[in-house]
């Protein structure tokens, strides 16, 4: 999977909201990834520690074609309404993906070959966990209700993926905010690399512009 | 005699997670229920002694499966599982009948703890 970042993305990130208003979205990012880390390892039994490398806004028909043509992903989809409408998208290839649900199964490496109904279930909650901090912190910066929905899971090619959402498919029209999201766990030591997707209707994306104020 | 316990989660992996931590603590786990709906019916069947109920679910949420109960059985014993941010349904569910409730994510020992409280 390859990172937004290394493209030149034209017209996303830097002319779509400035450079001060990015780093403040970053904070709070690092503020929810805390949180998730937080339950993630009451949850596991582990210590689980996220950082966030990247934030970004892209246009979607940026993001897309970034990922490796043929990564298998999986994806945890969560439709987000309140305040601002849209839905979240947590994805990551499907090995890390694997060792992510071991983890929540507290299972050694390696015990789950496949992406059975357990480990969706576990898929589910850790999307369910990790989106619900980061809303909760972006809806406390922003000063917005935002809610969820129960997670949906996708699996397959990341285009082919991605293009199963339905009317909130990522679009031309409706940026993304991107959020990189590295998980380090402990006992045996690895990380898992993954996007955090906040996919706003297109509406609801002036509302976040609107929203954020720092200059 | 191991106290009976009736899981009801629309998860199978927190279903899967509450039932391992109290089978190694010597609870009998005598079913599971994805839906409030099922949990009425498996309480009916099972008659267990304690039944752990998640909030949000399809079909019939928790707190209406907890109405349900305790109007068959006034003396069940309802523990809530809920995710952070859902106090204003724990304070529904507990007026509703339910004895107690746990926030997840949880580690083991508040679930244990809660549990013993509610079977005190």
């Amino acid at each position: 999977m390859t990172n937004p970042r290394d493209t030149p993305s034209g017209d996303s990130g830097t002319t779509l909201l400035s450079t001060a208003r990015l780093d403040a979205l970053r904070e709070v990012a690092n503020i929810g990834a805390g949180h998730a880390a937080t339950a993630l390892s009451t949850l596991t039994g582990t210590r689980i520690m996220i950082s966030v490398p990247m934030v970004n806004i892209v246009p979607p028909g940026d993001f897309v074609p970034e990922l490796e043509p043929g990564v298998e992903i999986v994806a945890v989809q969560m439709a987000m309404n309140g305040d601002i409408a849209g839905q979240t998208v947590f994805l990551l290839a499907i090995p890390a993906g694997l060792r992510l649900a071991e983890r929540m199964l507290r299972r050694k490496r390696g015990t789950s070959p496949n992406l059975g109904k357990l480990e969706q279930s576990a898929l589910n909650e850790a999307g369910n966990i990790l989106a619900g901090a980061y809303l909760t912190a972006l809806s406390e910066f922003l000063d917005m209700r935002l809610m969820l929905s129960p997670p949906r899971l996708i699996t397959g090619e990341a285009g082919i993926a991605l293009s199963t959402l339905g009317d909130h498919a990522p679009r031309v029209e409706s940026p993304i905010l991107c959020v990189e999201t590295e998980f380090f766990l402990e006992e045996p030591s690895e990380s898992l690399h993954g996007f955090f997707l906040l996919v706003p209707d297109p509406k609801a994306f002036d509302a976040i512009f609107r929203a954020v104020r720092v200059e | 005699m191991s106290s009976t316990v009736l899981v009801c989660d629309d998860a199978v992996f927190m279903r899967t997670m509450v039932s391992d931590i109290l089978s190694q603590a010597g609870f009998t786990v005598v079913g599971e229920a994805e839906n409030g709906k099922q949990a009425v019916e498996k309480y009916q069947q099972l008659k267990p002694d304690l039944v752990t109920m998640d909030i949000i679910m399809p079909e019939m949420g928790g707190i209406e499966a907890v109405k349900q109960i305790t109007q068959l059985d006034p003396a069940a014993r309802i523990l809530m599982c809920s995710a952070m941010g859902q106090q204003a349904l724990v304070q529904e569910a507990l007026q509703a009948g339910a004895r107690d409730f746990v926030v997840k994510p949880f580690q083991p020992s508040r679930v244990l703890e809660a549990v013993q409280r509610v079977l005190a």
